[in-house]
């Protein structure tokens, strides 16, 4: 696992505020869920030059979560800010979906050393 | 009555001062009043120019009314036909100058079943005698006592002088069109509905904001959940390839399943939504 606040170095401008996003897995070592945090990774490190946090949140270490964010099919993503909430659900595949539900259209192209910090 | 309405107006027609003014400002009600009284009194002059702005009025109107899409009928206070346009004209079949002075319930034949009881009430008869328009969708002509039958939406609206009603307009158009599309939509999602109830993958309908719109019974039995609790839940937007994913879903009792998750866009009730279909891969995991 790599932590990185993924900003580009060198530069005076001020912090950008960070997106939040929380990724619901049931194990994950399965490589149904390794496969769906590693999409979403992949396409918020394109989209948000690393300025997001993205926490992986294993349904069998805290069963308790299911019920209490109503979750029904997971893997599920939940972007916990900017605001609204917003969950999307699957393998994350689709990117052109994972973009246009996130309103990451509008963000900057990330630069090839981008990275994302991912916790937990 | 109306002389004394109209004596003011009538006395400022005299002067010829500004009379193009006053004859616009005046309701056609009221030009045809004052017409009576110039009569009356023996005016040709003013007379002349009543009678000239009554007979652009009514031509301004008529042309108006022929230009409408929709059929125009007006009955008199006897529900007898007095104009009918093109329009109409053309939904019943006849032209126009054979039917004026006929019963409507004889030209148009226009029944309402909603109105009253046992098979519906004319709209003109329930217009004259309660003075209180109406629309509906749920018209039915039969005009000229033909088995023609043809479906109209319509609106019928009281004409009133000095608080009397005095005839009926009647505005109509064809719905019949519309509505055997509209049956035809119908049967068509009941088929798909049957359809998606016998097929033994669980699918759900998801809107554009990830709420679940429909469940299948084997969506029910897979999410060990009844419709009610799943209608209207937020479950997220879909976002799996063409080929498929594997999701886990929950089940009775708190217990994951894997499951193959396909979904393709779709249309449900004419708004944008997913069809997510899950064939569960095995059986509850450890």
């Amino acid at each position: 696992m790599r932590l990185s606040s993924g900003k580009p170095t060198g530069t005076e401008s001020p912090p950008e505020p960070r997106w939040e996003f929380q990724v619901f897995v049931v194990g994950r070592a399965a490589p149904h869920s390794q496969r769906a945090v590693l999409n979403l990774q992949r396409i918020l490190d394109r989209h948000l030059r690393g300025g997001y946090d993205l926490k992986v949140i294993d349904l069998r270490e805290q069963p308790e979560l299911a019920a209490q964010e109503q979750l029904i099919v997971i893997p599920a993503v939940v972007r916990k800010h900017p605001p609204p909430s917003v969950r999307l659900t699957g393998d994350f595949s689709d990117e052109a979906r994972v973009i246009g539900a996130f309103g990451l259209e509008a963000t900057p192209t990330a630069s090839p050393s981008a990275e994302g910090k991912r916790l937990g | 009555m109306g002389d004394v309405r109209f004596q003011k107006p009538y006395d400022r027609l005299k002067d010829s001062t500004g009379r193009a003014e006053i004859l616009r400002s005046m309701s056609s009600e009221d030009v045809i009043a004052a017409l009576a009284a110039a009569s009356r009194e023996q005016d040709p002059l003013l007379a002349n120019v009543l009678a000239s702005e009554a007979q652009n009025r009514v031509s301004r109107e008529e042309a108006a009314l022929e230009c409408l899409g929709e059929g125009v009928c007006i009955v008199d206070a006897q529900a007898r036909v007095v104009h009918i346009n093109r329009a109409g004209a053309d939904l019943i079949h006849r032209p126009a100058t054979e039917v004026l002075w006929h019963p409507a319930r004889e030209v148009l034949n226009l029944i309402d079943p909603t109105l009253g009881e046992a098979g519906g009430l004319r709209p003109e008869d329930v217009v004259l005698a309660t003075g209180r328009g109406i629309e509906s969708e749920e018209g039915v002509l039969t005009p000229n006592g033909s088995d023609r039958k043809v479906l109209v939406g319509y609106s019928a609206a009281p004409v009133r002088r000095e608080g009397e009603v005095t005839g009926v307009v009647i505005a109509f158009r064809d719905i019949t069109q519309r509505r055997r599309a509209e049956q035809a939509l119908a049967q068509s999602e009941a088929r798909l509905r049957r359809l998606l109830q016998a097929i033994p993958d669980a699918i759900l309908v998801i809107d554009p904001n990830g709420c679940v719109r429909y469940v299948n019974p084997a969506a029910e039995d897979l999410l060990g959940r009844g419709a009610q609790e799943l209608l209207g839940a937020s479950l997220g937007i879909p976002s799996v390839s063409v080929g498929g994913a594997e999701v886990d879903v929950s089940g009775a009792g708190g217990t994951w399943r894997l499951a193959r998750q396909r979904t393709i866009p779709f249309e449900w009730e004419n708004e944008p939504a997913f069809l997510s279909i899950y064939s569960q891969v095995r059986e509850p995991k450890a």
